[in-house]
This record gives structure tokens, sequence and C-alpha cells, in this order.
């Protein structure tokens, strides 16, 4: 069976305890107001014994004998019994010393027999009684003593009181008590239900609302403006759930401040607890270890090296660094435990990728060591010559001048890459600037390929420049432009062999561009390194380039490129090898405006 | 669990108690129980006669016997009942009731209905041996019965004008008026410190007020004590005044020893006081007090010892038509009863109005 709610439980307890009460009461009532009747008749009654002792001694005053008295009382007794029976207003008798009923009437036939008192009576001396229920009759029967001035006993009185008027006042009692106690038990129930009803309002809506905190639902209120305990309560729900939604705001705000602090990290993270559950980390795990939404360090199948920092720190160890290599980055892990007073001893594990550092450490070796190749070659030829010819005191002009046109030569091939180096640097300063003027690309091609006439004949090289006809004009620095144009026909030279051809062409595109285009018919660029050749110090044939004299950084073409990006223009590469290199230059025009159209 | 089978289980026994024919746990059936009387004390009876007929009204100035009205075959008559032989010996008579008789240092008063008027009375002064009789009042004079004989044969008595009249025997009198609304019915006056006190309804109302009437400066004085005033008497001996009063379902009896003061002192409470009288030496007070639990209309003489505060029952319930007698420092009283005959079923009651003498001792102190 299913057990009783709250609100049923108030009302059969407030029911129980009225039945009780209300039971308890009328009969506690009833019984008093019984005994009560009983003792207001008995005093009556004891009160017309009195009367009647008071009387007889009247009567038996002159007798001086108690025999004598009796005997009077024995022969008297009509006369006597007719003056004593208004005394009661009940059956009397009257009784001689050995019981004998002398006298009797109201209304009975026959005396009434009341032994057992009269015995009783006869014994104690004092009045007795009794209450005897007999034939559907409830009556009090009482014996008086009748004494004499010496208080001997010289008869008895004899009384038969009905009960009915008292019973029948108690029953009606007892109706009217059940009766309004039922009456009030009902009125009790409607207002029980009622006040029970509205005491368990507010609790309802407590429980409902405590159901919507439970599923996440802060905002609840409970509407209960009584001023009383439920009200007290009430309040303080309401500001307890205030308070847990606003600590619960705060901690959403600051976990997304967390979360957005950690994804602004450069670095990734993880936060583990002792079991190796994530407390916290951001999307670079998803980034290096291409896992999503782990739980714990456990979840890592194929990065044992987290396991491991985990179990390093986890026995103590304070501090721990190692370099991994995972899915082609090369990260740098580093572990320490998070320890705060009070708080259990968590870890953090921060990943951070060196790929970048380690490959430019590796490029910034190939530089230095490719420029510090570059710059021994020319100082040592340079010295080489100089030493000769201070040491030989060479006197031959023809060898003399040839020695000296190799030392100015390899003192310019110097000068051109400090240059180089010097340009290289000055990109990467963040106050790298280009003066923007209008420059008419046509002149300025045909100005470099002039100047780069000469070099192409002394390696028997043939360049040619054809351009289109009306050009708009370009938005750019003239002397960077130059450069860049300059740089690519000298790659274009260093990759061509003696008898090649290198043709400088200059179109419209798309009526937005000038391309310009430097083909040469050289060894070309082998597909996989083609993406490279505009990196920093990088250069696709690293002994060829040194081999020819050539030599360099391998900035040239990075210029280019920094130098075309500066003028937000594009440059693009068509290679094959051994068919030669196709370097394309797109720079955006100038429009003209209409008026000067017009004009 | 447990609170729940205690619970219905005291449930199941009250409705049971409850529906048993609500048979007492108090007093239980069949069962003879012996009462320890709770009522109060008694006197033992010593000796009662009743042998003279007539309606006991006075003690002479002398105290050798009582004065007594009664019937004869010629009319009313005012007797002496002698207190030493109990013999009664006729004094006056009249043709028309005498309503009531006080005694005088010579004589003493009476007052009679005026013939074929009987709501006017006339007061009329006797010497004891009837030598001197005076009429004091005029016919119209008396509507009240209200008067009281004091002193040197003198009266005070409220006339038909609302006047108090102070009169001598010879019919002298010095008038006082009183309020148009007072209708004296009992009077009572100390000529030594000329203070009284009169009862009196106002407007004929039922309700009974108790006034202390003052002569001073030759001014009447009436202050009002008590309402619902049921009796009141007073001792000259000890100039000495108490009072019945209905007090809710009870009466308070006051006694007031000092008269010209209002010092009231509440002495006793009872359940149906009536009259009272006080014994000749004021030491005592004797009142009847209605039988409720008796049939027909009867009354109980009780004594009350002022010195002691004690009270007790004297007499069985009988049927009183006089004031209480009892002469100073002696347990006897003299009383009178209406004894119904057999015509008591007929239309007209007669009424045999005996001399009660009753010698009684007090109950001893527990």
């Amino acid at each position: 069976m299913r057990p009783l709610n709250y609100h049923h439980k108030i009302i059969l307890n407030n029911l129980l305890i009225y039945t009780i009460t209300i039971a308890g009461a009328v009969f506690f009532a009833v019984q008093f107001t019984w005994f009560n009747s009983i003792r207001a008749i008995q005093n009556d009654l004891l009160q017309s014994g009195l009367d009647t002792n008071l009387y007889i001694q009247q009567q038996t005053a002159s007798l001086k004998t108690n025999d004598e008295k009796a005997a009077y009382l024995n022969a008297n007794a009509s006369e006597l019994y007719t003056s004593i029976v208004p005394f009661s207003r009940c059956h009397t008798e009257l009784l001689a010393l050995d019981g004998t009923v002398l006298a009797f009437n109201g209304g009975f036939e026959e005396p009434m027999h009341l032994t057992a008192e009269y015995e009783k009576c006869r014994d104690t001396g004092e009045p007795n009684f009794s209450v005897r229920n007999d034939n559907g009759l409830t009556e009090l029967w009482m014996v008086t003593p009748i004494l004499s001035k010496d208080n001997t006993v010289i008869g008895y009185t004899g009384y038969i009181f009905s009960l009915a008027t008292a019973l029948g006042i108690e029953h009606y009692l007892f109706s009217v008590l059940v009766i309004t106690g039922v009456i009030g038990l009902g009125v009790l129930w409607i207002c029980v239900s009622k006040f029970s009803n509205g005491f368990l309002r507010p609790i309802k809506d407590l429980t409902r609302i405590s159901a919507e905190v439970n599923k996440g639902n802060y905002n609840m209120v409970i509407q209960y403006k009584k001023d009383d305990e439920i009200g007290d309560l009430t309040a303080v729900y309401n500001t307890m759930t205030q308070n847990i939604n606003n600590v619960i705001m705060q901690l959403k705000s600051e976990r997304q401040r967390l979360g957005s602090v950690l994804a602004s990290l450069d670095d990734g993270l993880i936060a583990l607890d002792r079991d190796g559950n994530i407390i916290a980390s951001n999307s670079y795990l998803k980034t290096y270890f291409n896992v999503s939404n782990p739980k714990s360090v456990y979840d890592f199948r194929y990065q044992s090296f987290l396991r491991d920092i985990f179990d390093s720190l986890k026995q103590g160890q304070d501090f721990i660094s190692e370099e991994v290599d995972c899915n082609g980055l090369q990260l740098l892990l580093t572990g320490s435990p998070i320890r705060e007073p009070n708080v259990e001893e968590n870890y953090m594990i921060i990943i951070r990728n060196v790929t970048a550092t380690k490959t430019f450490e590796r490029e910034q070796q190939k530089f230095i060591s490719s420029v510090s190749h570059e710059l021994r070659t020319p100082l040592t030829t340079i010295i080489g010559y100089t030493d000769m010819l201070k040491r030989r005191n060479v006197q031959d002009p023809q060898l003399l001048g040839s020695s000296l046109d190799t030392i100015n030569h390899e003192g310019h091939r110097l000068v051109r890459l400090v240059d180089d180096l010097l340009s290289a640097n000055s990109t990467q300063a963040t106050e790298f600037t280009v003066r923007l003027t209008n420059v008419d690309l046509d002149a300025l091609l045909r100005g470099v390929v002039d100047q780069m006439r000469i070099k192409c004949w002394q390696k028997e090289i043939e360049i040619s420049y054809k351009a289109e006809r009306n050009l708009k004009d370009v938005l750019g620095d003239y002397d960077r432009l130059s450069q860049i144009f300059i740089n690519i026909i000298h790659n274009a030279m260093k990759y061509s062999e003696p008898g090649g051809i290198i043709d400088v062409v200059l179109t419209e595109e798309n009526n937005q561009y000038l391309s310009v285009s430097i083909r040469d018919f050289g060894v070309g660029i082998d597909p996989a390194k083609k993406d490279f050749i505009f990196s920093a110090f990088y250069r696709v044939d690293e002994d060829r380039s040194r081999s020819n004299g050539e030599g360099g950084a391998g900035l040239g073409l990075y210029l280019v490129k920094q130098v075309v990006e500066k003028h937000n223009g594009k440059i693009r590469v068509d290679s094959e090898v051994g068919e030669g290199t196709n370097i394309t230059v797109l720079l955006p025009v100038v429009d003209e405006p209409e008026d000067a159209h017009e004009a | 669990m447990k609170l729940k089978i205690i619970t219905i289980s005291s449930v199941l026994m009250i409705l049971v108690l409850v529906l048993s024919g609500c048979s007492s746990i108090f007093i239980p059936n069949d069962t003879v129980l012996t009462v320890k009387p709770a009522v109060g004390k008694t006197a033992v009876i010593d000796s009662f006669t009743a042998a003279q007929p007539g309606n006991v009204r006075c003690f002479s100035n002398k105290d050798q016997y009582i004065l007594t009205t009664g019937r004869s075959q010629t009319g009313y008559t005012v007797d002496q009942y002698q207190l030493s032989t109990g013999t009664l010996v006729n004094i006056t008579s009249s043709e028309t009731p005498i309503e009531s008789v006080q005694s005088t240092e010579d004589g003493f008063y009476y007052l009679r209905q005026n013939s074929g008027d009987a709501t006017h009375l006339q007061l009329i002064w006797s010497t004891n041996d009837k030598t001197l009789e005076k009429t004091v009042t005029d016919a119209t004079e008396m509507t009240s019965r209200a008067f009281y004989a004091f002193g040197k044969n003198k009266a005070v008595y409220a006339d038909s004008t609302n006047q108090l009249v102070f009169t001598d025997a010879a019919g002298n009198k010095t008038k006082y008026g009183l309020s148009d609304v007072l209708n004296v019915t009992d009077i009572v006056w100390s000529e030594d410190n000329q203070v009284g006190f009169m009862t009196a309804s106002v407007d004929n109302s039922d309700n009974i007020g108790l006034y202390q009437i003052l002569l001073k400066d030759g001014r009447l004085l009436i202050n009002q004590i008590d309402s619902e005033v049921i009796s009141m008497a007073f001792c000259p001996e000890k100039n000495i005044f108490a009072y019945i009063c209905q007090k809710g379902e009870k009466a308070d009896l006051y006694l007031l020893t000092d008269i010209r003061s209002l010092n009231l002192q509440k002495k006793l409470e009872q359940s149906n006081m009536e009259r009272m009288t006080f014994d000749q030496g004021g030491d005592r007070i004797f009142y009847s007090l209605s039988a409720d639990n008796v049939s027909g209309i009867r009354s109980t003489v009780w004594e009350y010892n002022l010195e002691t505060g004690a009270y007790f029952q004297i007499t069985a319930p009988i049927k009183l038509t006089s004031d209480i007698l009892v002469p100073a420092k002696k347990n006897t009283l003299f009383y009178s009863t209406s004894e119904i005959t057999s015509m008591e079923n007929s239309k007209t009651l007669q009424n045999i109005k005996m001399i009660n003498k009753l010698d009684y001792t007090s109950p001893k102190n527990e």
C-alpha cells in the first residue's frame, strides 16, 4: 500500500488527536456529570435524613430512653411517615431497627427492600447508598440512620430516588457532545484540509522549484510573501538559489575566461588531478595529438610520453622536460605539480610546438654556415691574391691587372653579399617601408634589362624584352621594384647554361594586374623544392650556386617575395627540371581617373 | 509503529468505555457505598411543645410573655403567651385582621386593617392591661405595614403620603418627607443614636433596597446601603443591625456593629436565606432557610453565633409563619407554624397557627 503523503498525515493526525480528545472529553464530561448528579442527589437525601432526624427528635424529645423512642417510632410510624414524606421528593420508607419496613408509599404497592443498604448502614452507622439498574429503571437507593439526641440509632429512613431525570440529562449531554463532536470533526476536517493545503503549498512550491534547480534552472523564485516561519524559509531558499545562481554564473564566467585564456595560449596545456583526470585543457590537444574531448591522460593511446610525465610528477618529481616527435611536429613538454594549501596536488603539462624554432635554428645554422662560407670564399681569394702580389712582388702588368681585377671582383661580391644580408634584415624590420609612386613598369624593365644585358653577354646568355603597348602604371617603389627584377634575372642567369636565353615579358592581366614574366631555359627546379625557393637562405643547388662563383645567401628570391607582397602583388613560379623556370610577378595597376582617360 | 498501536488501542478503549452505556467508573452499579455526610451540623432537640394556637410576634417589654396574634370566634386577638406557664391570655381583640404587634415600655403598638378597607391600616397603642388604648393614625394615614415601636411608647411608621412619622402614644407626631418613589416595606429605629434603617422599593419594583436614615439637625438623611434585601433585624440592646440580601444564587448576611457608620461585615453566605432576628441579647442571629428539597413551602431554622461564627440547623422543615423569638442566652426558640388540615385540597386553606416552643442543645464543636 502506498504510504500516506504529508497532507493526508496532517489531516489524519489532527482528526485522530481531535477524536481522542473529544472522546476523552465526552467520557469524562459524562462521567463527572453523572457523578455530580449522584452527589447532588445524595446531598439532598442526606439533608432529608437530617431533617427526619430533627423531626423525630422533636417528636420524641419528651421520651427518656432510646427504647421508648424506638417503640414510639414503631407505634407512630404512619403519622411520622406522613410528616417526613415532604422532606424528600422520592419514595421514602421508615424502617425499624431490625430493618422492617414500618411505613412506605411513594406510589409503590409494596415496600422496596433496601436490604443491602440497610445492613451496611446498620453495620457502619453511616448513611449508605447504591445505584441500581433493575428492569430498565436506574435508581439511587439510600438508607440513613435515625439518631436520638445521644446519637443512638432508633430507626432508619430509606429512600429510592429515580435517576431517570439525571440519566436523561446524561444521555442528552452525551448526545449533544457526540453530535457536537461529529460536527466539529467535520469542521476540523475541512479546516485542516484547507489549512494543510495552504501550509503545504509553499512546501510543494519548494519541492517543484528544487526540482528545477536540480535541473540547473537557478532563476526560480518561490512566491510566498507571508511573514511567518515558511516565509522565512522561502526567503532564505530564494536567497540561497540566487546565491547559487550567482556563483554558478561566476564560475561559468571564470571557466569561460579560463577557456579564453587557455585558448589564447600559444602552447597546449593539460591540467590533471591525482587520478589522471583532465581538469583543464585547450584545443592544442586536438591539434597536436588528434584526440577529441579526452577525459583522462589515459585516453591518449598513442602518446605514452604524457602518461610517463604524469607518472613521474605523481612520484614526486618537481619538474620534468622532454622533447618528442609527434605527428611530424617537434614538441617540448614540460610538467610540474600544482601545489596549493588545503588543495589536493594536481599536475600541469605544457606542450610547446618548437618545430618552427627547430627549423629556424636549423636554417640559422645553415645560413651562418652558408654566410660563413660565402664570406670566406671571396675573402680567401682576396687574401690569396694580395698575399701573392705582396709575396712575389709581381711586376708583370698583365698579371697584376688580372689579379687586381679578381680582387676587385671578389670585393664586389662581398659587397653584394652584405647588401643582400642588409636588405633581408630590413624586410624583417617593422619599419620596412616602400615609397609608393606611379611607376611606368615598362620603362623600369627596359632599364633593368639594359643593365643586366652586359652581365648576360658576359655569360653568353641572351636576354630579350617584350612589352604590350599602352600599359597602365603600377603603384610602387621604383628602386625596390628594380631590385627585385634584377634579383630574378640574376637568378635566371645563375641557373642558365652559356648560350641560354632569358625572356622578359610585360603584359596586362585581367585589366587589374601587370604581369612580368621572366623565363629562363636553364636547369629548372625540382617540383619538391619549388615551394621553398622564396624561403630565406634557401638555395636549390648549393654546390652549383657556389661553383660558378655566384654564391649568395639564398635571400634573393626571399627578398623578391617580400617586396612583391608589400606591393599587394603576387609571385608565381612555374618550372620543370631541364626545361627551365618561369617566374611571374603580378602587380596591381593604378586605376586612372575617368577624366584623365577622357583627357 | 508502536505509537500507532498504542494510539489505536487508546481510541478503541475510550470508544468502548464511552459507548458502554456510560456506566460511571466513579460510582459503580449495584455496589453499596458508605457516604460521609457533607451537610452541616444540627442541634439536638431537647424538648418540643406546640400546645397553643397563635402567631408569635414579639417579646413583651418585661420579657414575661410573648405577644401573639390569633383568631377567635369573634375576631382577631392579641394575646399574651406566658413564658413560665405556656398559657395564653387574651389582651385585646379586633374585628379586622391584626397585621403586626410590637411591644413598648408600657404597652404595645398593633397594626390592624381598617374596618371595611383592607388597604388602609391603623396604628393603635395600648397598655398591656388594655386600660388605655389610642389610635395613633388617621383612617387613611397608613397603607404600609412598616412600623417600629421603640423607647417609651414611641413608634415610627411610613404613612401613605411618603412621610416618615415619629409618634408617641398620645399621637404627637413629627413627620419627615421621603422621596415619592420610595415605598417603605420595613423600618427599625434607634432612639439613642437617632439612626434607623428601612427597606423600600422604588416605584413598587421587586427590588427592595436598604437605606440608612439619620436625623441630623432636624433633617432626615437617607443613604442607600444595598439592594435586593430580603430581611433585616435590629437589636436595641446592643444597637447592632443585620440584614440579608440576595447575591446571585446565594444570600449574604451582613452585620453592622456601629449603626452610624456603614462598616459592613459579611458574616454568612448561604442559599435561600429568608427572615432573621437577633436573640434578645444580641449574641446570636436566628434565620430561616427555604427548604428546596421538600414538598411545599417549608423552612428550616438555623442559629448563627456572632461570636464563634458557628451556624447549624435547629429544626426540620416547618411551615414557619412568624419571626423566631429567642431569649438572651437561652437555647429556646419560640415560633409559629402553620398546620395544614385535611381540608388542604379544598380551595380555602385553613391554617391553624400553632405556637411552638423548642429547646435544643448546640452541636459540639469538632
